[in-house]
């Protein structure tokens, strides 16, 4: 192993036990192994994600063929599932840069085994978040005009509207997580170019830009590494933030409250945290890295959810607090209205998902270290979280200030077509995510091995591996 | 490898492609515009409106209109100024009637039977060889027993019938059928005072009025005119609240909604409670001396004690007395008795007992003018249409000719017309509309629409409305005017008959009829001067007959009603069938903008529905709103969304021995617990495709009873009601009924209001700067409006009025029920604890310091500086953050491509104005495409074209010179527009109103259009406390 410019030796007592028993050659051969020719079993899942995508793109291409009305728009609720699930996708974006960025500045050495999935989980969810506000709009083959480009019209976007501020914050945390995401890659995609031969020996070499394993590379690799690192930390807060505020901004009663910035960002890492064991805990067994993601590895994550889920729990009481302490009518009926109303099925189900499950369950060491629960609780705080954007969009717009034109009269349902952009969407995200873990090393050697003892009186096997 | 000359390549080609494939793929169709280079032939300038007078014949009352005329095509109409009668209002109806003008299922041209029970087009020759033929053969062998059924026709075409019925079809009866009558009122006014007519009503001078049941702001007699009465005795003016209003009816109206207190008697017992209020005037002394009644009326009178009607109607004796004496004692007062009331088995006895009570009051003479020289009586009673249907079964009616009347739709079923109009040998429709009458004719002549043709109406003496074509008939339809085919056919028949008919046209005869009317009216002068001033007025407008008072007559007190609830036959509820205001008796109900239009009460729009009392409903197990009704299919269920919905509502069966109807529940706190109400209007079986096939027509069953006064029919019975085990959704606009407590919209008391006690909360206590501090804008206008709560009826003409102004979109019954529904205005109808009812339109405020500008990240909604929030269709990208941040939910996205007729040749169901009903669409307003965001512009093309006008003669926009659509009809004036920074302007003197207040003031939003609080009695009016107690 190279100088770290970390600078400090991997503490002694560490508790990864079994990881430790890995030599860097085991690393190596267990991680490039997933790189292989894919199998029978990969590719009926590949076409079986490309059918649902398919479904999802015909519902799209009627939608924009017809108009918007396909979609389940009841007014006064005029954003419903799409915005829904863009703020779903943006939110399982975050945990990704928060272990691969923040935890690397805070030297949280669990995060070596899950980071490059949560990382490339990061980069995929913002892909398909990006989506969302083209298929939500209703004119998308003018949606162009929410950037700033020099036009004859001499017209720029109101850069007072927060839904520009969510063009340049998701455009920029996605510039800044790809870059990460390649660069971190580049020493792993040498790894692999050397493990490699034919079409993929070439594709690799052209993605590891040349590198070698060089001391001065890895010196300014890990420079690179992490200036982007700072530079990304304060994107985890910042997009989320800015997310929060395409509702904070607005006046409606239940949007409008300055909680709104922490609470998404919780709310976000705890829904991503959550998105990382969905994926990881399948994808560890199938490719059989059970030794380098340990249940260890597996009970951080979920004390992340649990610490960030609590955040989330306490900001609910804040809200329904804060409703009724304003004394405010307009919140308090919004709020009693989320509780008592026409959607309040959406409401208990946001609060059983986030706040009553997770809290009776993740305070308790065995049932952490349960990786089956683990893989349900996972998917039940997705559920949860998905509908709590449902509950502050639908229901707050649904129930604002003037009672005649409240939405009891006709409710939002989400329709087929929505349905099928949503689950469409999951298409999506799963095609990247099936090409990404069949094609690039899904578990970082590099870090990885930082975290071992290193290999004494033994040439490394794999040539830049280290 | 690649190098980077090569990756330059791939990048640079790579990426031009796509962009061009895309930019390609998502441009917009060229399209051309091809500016006229000749100059239309008639004096039309392109893009100027012409504006024509003439006459509205959409109901009875006959009111002025204005058509305004765009590139030779009528766009709209208006109310006219100069006549007295409607004064520059409009209703909804009127609005509507250009639809009726350019409707898709309007008549082609002239049918005959095919002989395979459908129709086949025939020319106009052959059509009139036809009736020639048929008219001989009915003078030879007719005996002179065709008949003629016509709406309520006045004036020259009236005339022309009975000539021509006389002469050219050998003899025979016209009928003037109208379902909504006047009859019981002529025969109860004979019967009361000796005088066999309808009187006129004064409401503007009444200071305290009860409504038995007239719905006066709807349908009965002259609604405009008597919203405009009304609005001058209720509206708060200033200074005090001229006037008191109470109803009495088993059925809440939207009349009755805006009156101050609601007493529902028994259905059939309005008589009585005016007798014992009446009993109780007498018998106290409360009237004055010159209304003193005669012994015998005195010792009738006695029977009706408060105590012992109290019993009958269901109504406390205490009531009563305070009712009588509030009324009594206001001067002059004034009660009306009409709708339901006048439509029950003693409907005639009902309104001489309201006679009577005037008389005793003393407002006969006042309030009440006899030989006002009111022209909407002569009806065809229910007896006169049971003998026709009795003369049709016995094979003794010959021909029949309908024109402008629809028997077969709107007589009771029990009647049984439609089964004997089929016995009739030649049945002739002059109808535009293929409606259920015309369907089972013989020959069908389809007549011009009234803005194609000319007329003349005399709703009252001295009121002589002219009309006029406004334009060259709608070229797809091949009509012709009732007038010219009656003369044609006449003169046709022979010499003998022609001789009777020496003019050649309905044109010449109408001016030879106006030649002789000058002679009344003004014998001096040239007759083409004074004939052109006529038509550019609209008509001749005189004094009409200043109207008297007159005695009651001796026999008054054997025709007054048994002091008993009448009997309506077998059943458990009674069944009140009322007008509706947006149809009337369904003549409108083919009007798209009419469906669309949300009733008044019940706010349902394109579907028929039972209202029924919350108490009744739950003794009766009739869930509503448990549930959501999913439209077509296109929403899949979740877990999720699915309890409580205040949209499905079990469908109810009302049985009687004459038929059964079904129709959804919709719960009414404003009905008799035991009385369930189903409005006339829908359930038709043909009359196109806005109207057939939507909901129930009571009518259906109704039992043939009829009035014994006067021979009308009855529109109340007991029905049996039960439960059909069905679910319907009804799509309402209202998301709620009640304001939940926040008191956006405010009231205040009489007292209040008339202390000046500012209504707007002081914002100045708010600590912190305004959120946007205010910019001075150095442009000479602000536009803006006040709406009056206190004088807003709820009538909606202004919503029909936007429609047609600003080319707003019908989108249907599915669509509705999503809430999707595109009216930049709305009325919301509250009921409010204190039993008051209160309507308040909303439309874009145009906040100074809007929440939906700065969220558009486009400035597609923008402020322009003469204080309106623009809204660029074409710079929306569709969002709809505008829509969510406006705290007022006036924004409407276009959910559908309602402006595109076809995709790539297949027909968009979506497109809102099939042909031809898209040459009403006003060329000044965009129609909008898929996917932008729209709301009210405060008729920004209309602010556009005046001030033009203004900068062309060198001056500023004048106050009044111009008003947006809705203002333009208001019948109240509750809504006033006009320049703020004009402190003379009557919209800036309003808005220095006390009562003047920013709905949701709190959030800030500055808007240019306020609302004048509504005033009301805290408590229902106690004696002492209504105005003229005041002023003693």
């Amino acid at each position: 192993m190279a100088t770290t410019t970390i600078g400090t030796p991997p503490p002694k007592t560490t508790t990864f036990e079994t990881m430790s028993r890995l030599s860097y050659r085991a690393v190596n051969e267990t991680v490039l192994q997933a790189i292989k020719a894919p199998g029978r079993g990969w590719y009926i899942l590949f076409l079986i994600d490309l059918a649902i995508l398919a479904v999802g793109v015909i519902a799209f291409a009627n939608q924009l063929m017809t108009g918007l009305g396909v979609a389940g728009y009841a007014p006064p609720v005029m954003w419903a599932t799409y915005i829904t699930t863009f703020v779903f996708w943006v939110g399982i974006a975050h945990s990704g840069t928060l272990i691969s960025a923040i935890l690397y500045l805070f030297r949280a050495r669990w995060r070596t085994s899950v980071y490059r999935v949560a990382e490339a989980m990061t980069v995929f969810a913002v892909m398909t978040a990006g989506l969302f506000p083209l298929i939500h709009v209703g004119r998308p083959w003018v949606a162009y005009w929410l950037l700033p480009y020099p036009s004859q019209g001499h017209v720029w976007p109101n850069f007072k509207s927060p839904l520009v501020w969510d063009v340049f914050a998701v455009s920029t945390y996605f510039t800044v997580s790809a870059i990460f995401f390649v660069i971190g890659l580049i020493p792993d995609i040498a790894a692999a170019r050397d493990a490699s031969t034919g079409w993929r020996r070439r594709l690799y070499g052209i993605l590891a830009i040349g590198w070698r394993g060089s001391n001065r590379e890895w010196h300014h690799y890990s420079r690179a590494y992490m200036f982007l690192a700072a530079f990304a930390t304060p994107l985890v807060l910042s997009v989320h933030s800015v997310v929060s505020w395409d509702f904070a901004m607005g006046i409606v009663p239940g949007w409008h409250a300055t909680i709104f910035a922490p609470y998404f960002v919780a709310g976000a890492i705890f829904s991503g945290c959550a998105m990382v064991l969905t994926l990881v805990i399948p994808a560890r067994r199938i490719f059989g890295v059970e030794e380098i993601i340990t249940v260890d590895h597996l009970e951080a994550l979920a004390k992340l959810c649990l610490f960030t889920g609590t955040i989330v729990a306490f900001s609910y009481a804040v809200e329904f607090f804060t409703a009724w302490y304003s004394g405010n009518p307009f919140e308090r009926g919004q709020f009693w209205f989320r509780l008592t109303g026409d959607y309040a099925v959406g409401a208990w189900t946001m609060l059983t998902c986030n706040v009553f499950i997770p809290q009776l369950t993740l305070w308790f060491k065995p049932l952490r270290r349960n990786i089956p629960f683990l893989f349900l609780i996972s998917i039940v705080i997705n559920i949860g979280m998905w509908f709590e954007r449902y509950v502050i969009i639908v229901l707050s717009l649904g129930h604002d200030f003037v009672p005649f034109a409240f939405g009891s009269r006709t409710q939002y349902v989400i329709s087929p077509t929505e349905l099928a952009i949503l689950v469409g969407s999951f298409a999506w995200f799963g095609m990247f995510f099936l090409l990404f873990i069949k094609f690039l090393p899904w578990v970082s050697l590099t870090e990885v091995k930082e975290v071992l003892p290193p290999p004494m009186k033994e040439r490394t096997a794999a040539g830049g591996g280290h | 490898m690649i190098d980077r000359r090569n990756f330059l390549k791939i990048v640079g080609v790579g990426g031009a492609a796509a962009g061009a494939t895309t930019l390609a793929g998502c441009s917009y169709p060229e399209t051309y515009l091809v500016s006229s280079l000749t100059h239309p032939s008639d004096d039309s300038i392109p893009g100027v409106p012409i504006y024509y007078a003439t006459t509205c014949r959409e109901c009875p009352a006959g009111c002025g209109l204005l058509a305004t005329v765009r590139e030779g095509r009528v766009i709209k109409v208006e109310g006219n100024p100069a006549h007295p009668i409607s004064r520059g209002t409009s209703c909804a109806l009127a609005q509507a009637s250009v639809q009726g003008l350019y409707n898709p299922d309007r008549i082609r041209g002239p049918l005959a039977r095919d002989g395979q029970g459908g129709f086949r087009q025939i020319t106009w020759d052959e059509a009139l060889k036809t009736l020639v033929d048929r008219l001989a053969e009915l003078r030879r062998t007719g005996q002179g027993r065709a008949v003629f059924l016509t709406g309520h026709v006045t004036g020259s075409l009236d005339k022309l019938i009975d000539t021509w019925l006389a002469r050219a079809a050998g003899g025979g009866r016209a009928l003037a059928w109208e379902p909504i009558t006047t009859g019981p009122l002529v025969a109860a006014t004979r019967l009361a005072f000796g005088v066999e007519e309808v009187p006129r009503f004064d409401f503007a001078r009444a200071r305290h009025i009860v409504s038995f049941g007239a719905d006066f702001l709807e349908t009965w007699l002259t609604p405009l005119e008597q919203a405009r009465g009304f609005a001058a005795m209720h509206g708060f003016d200033g200074r005090t609240r001229p006037g008191v209003f109470v109803a009495v009816e088993p059925r809440r109206s939207l009349t009755g909604a805006n009156a101050d207190e609601w007493i529902a008697p028994r259905a059939g017992t309005e008589g009585l409670v005016a007798l014992a209020m009446a009993h109780v005037i007498v018998k106290e002394g409360l009237g004055p001396s010159r209304a003193r009644p005669s012994d015998a009326l005195r010792r009738a009178l006695d029977a009706y004690s408060p105590q012992a009607v109290a019993a009958e109607a269901d109504v406390p004796a205490a009531t009563i007395e305070r009712l009588a004496r509030d009324f009594a004692q206001a001067r002059p007062s004034l009660a009306v008795g009409g709708g339901a009331a006048a439509q029950g088995p003693t409907a005639t006895a009902t309104l001489v007992a309201v006679h009577v009570l005037n008389a005793v009051a003393g407002n006969v003479g006042e309030t009440v003018l006899l030989g006002g020289g009111e022209r909407l009586g002569g009806l065809a009673s229910g007896k006169d249409m049971a003998d026709l249907v009795q003369a049709m079964n016995g094979g003794q009616v010959p021909a029949l000719f309908v024109y402008g009347a629809n028997p077969a739709y709107d007589t009771p079923g029990g009647l049984g017309f439609a089964d004997a109009l089929a016995k009739v040998p030649f049945k002739v429709s002059f109808s535009s509309y293929l409606d259920e009458t015309t369907a089972r004719c013989d020959l069908v002549l389809p007549d011009r629409h009234f803005l194609e043709s000319w007329g003349d109406a005399v709703p009252r003496e001295g009121v002589y409305g002219l009309a006029q074509p406004a334009m060259n008939p709608v070229a797809d339809f091949d009509a012709r005017p009732i007038g010219d085919v009656l003369i044609g056919s006449a003169r046709a028949s022979g010499e003998a008959i022609a001789a009777a008919f020496p003019q050649e046209s309905f044109e010449a005869y109408l001016k030879a009829e106006w030649q002789a009317l000058k002679q009344r009216v003004e014998p001096r002068g040239d007759f083409e001067a004074w004939w052109r001033s006529a038509l550019e007025r609209g008509g001749v407008f005189v004094d009409p007959p200043a109207g008297r008072r007159a005695d009651l007559s001796a026999q008054v007190a054997q025709a007054l009603p048994p002091l008993a609830a009448p009997a309506l036959g077998e059943g458990d509820l009674t069944l009140v069938v009322y007008p509706s205001p947006n149809f009337r008796d369904g003549r409108g109900a083919n009007r798209p903008w009419l469906q669309e239009l949300p009733d008044p009460v019940t706010k349902i729009t394109w579907w028929s529905w039972v209202e029924m009392h919350p108490e009744t409903a739950a003794r009766l197990g009739v869930r509503v709103g448990q549930d959501v009704q999913l439209d077509e299919g296109r929403g899949v269920l979740l877990p999720f969304p699915t309890n409580r919905s205040a949209i499905m509502s079990d469908v109810v069966a009302l049985e009687t021995p004459q038929g059964r109807i079904e129709a959804p529940v919709f719960l009414n706190p404003h009905i008799r617990p035991d009385t369930v109400a189903v409005a006339l209007g829908q359930g038709h079986e043909a009359f196109g495709r806005y109207a057939q096939n939507r909901g129930t027509n009571p009518m259906r069953v109704l039992p043939a009873a009829v009035d014994a006064g006067s021979g009308a029919f009855t529109f109340v019975t007991k029905v049996k009601v039960s439960k059909t085990g069905g679910r319907r959704g009804l799509a309402s606009i209202a998301g709620a009924d009640d304001q939940r407590g926040r008191n956006i919209y405010r009231s205040i008391s009489v007292a209040d209001a008339e202390k000046g006690t500012v209504v707007a909360h002081d914002l100045s206590a708010i600590p912190g700067p305004a959120m946007v501090p205010p910019v001075a804008r150095e442009v000479p206008y602000h536009w803006g409006m006040t709406i009056d709560l206190d004088r807003c009826t709820g009538c909606q003409a202004c919503v029909v009025a936007c429609y047609a102004e600003n080319n707003l979109p019908v989108v249907g019954e599915a669509q509705v029920a999503r809430g999707r529904e595109m009216s930049w205005i709305r009325i919301e109808r509250y009921w409010e604890p204190d039993g008051t009812v209160t309507h308040a339109p909303m439309l874009c405020v145009h906040c100074g310091n809007a929440p939906c500008e700065p969220v558009c990240p486009v400035f597609a909604a923008y402020h322009n500086p003469e204080g309106l929030n623009g809204q660029v269709y074409n710079r929306c990208v569709g969002t709809r953050y505008c829509g969510n941040n406006c705290p007022y939910k006036v924004r409407y996205f276009n959910w559908y491509d309602y402006s595109r007729e076809t995709y790539n040749g297949t027909p968009n169901p979506a497109y809102a104005f099939p042909s031809p009903l898209h040459l009403q669409l006003n060329p000044s307003v965009t129609v909008r495409g898929v996917g932008v965001m729209e709301k009210c512009t405060m008729c920004i093309q209309r602010i556009n074209a005046a001030k033009d006008l203004a900068k062309d003669q060198g001056r500023l926009v004048r106050d009044g010179e111009f008003q947006t659509a809705c203002a333009q009809a208001c019948p109240t004036e509750a809504i006033v527009f006009g320049n703020l920074k004009d402190p003379e302007s009557r919209v800036a003197r309003l808005r220095a109103s006390p009562r003047n207040y920013a709905v949701l003031e709190e959030l800030e939003t500055a808007p240019s259009v306020t609302h004048l609080a509504k005033v009301t009695f805290a408590e229902p009016p106690a004696a002492g406390h209504g105005p003229e107690a005041r002023a003693h």
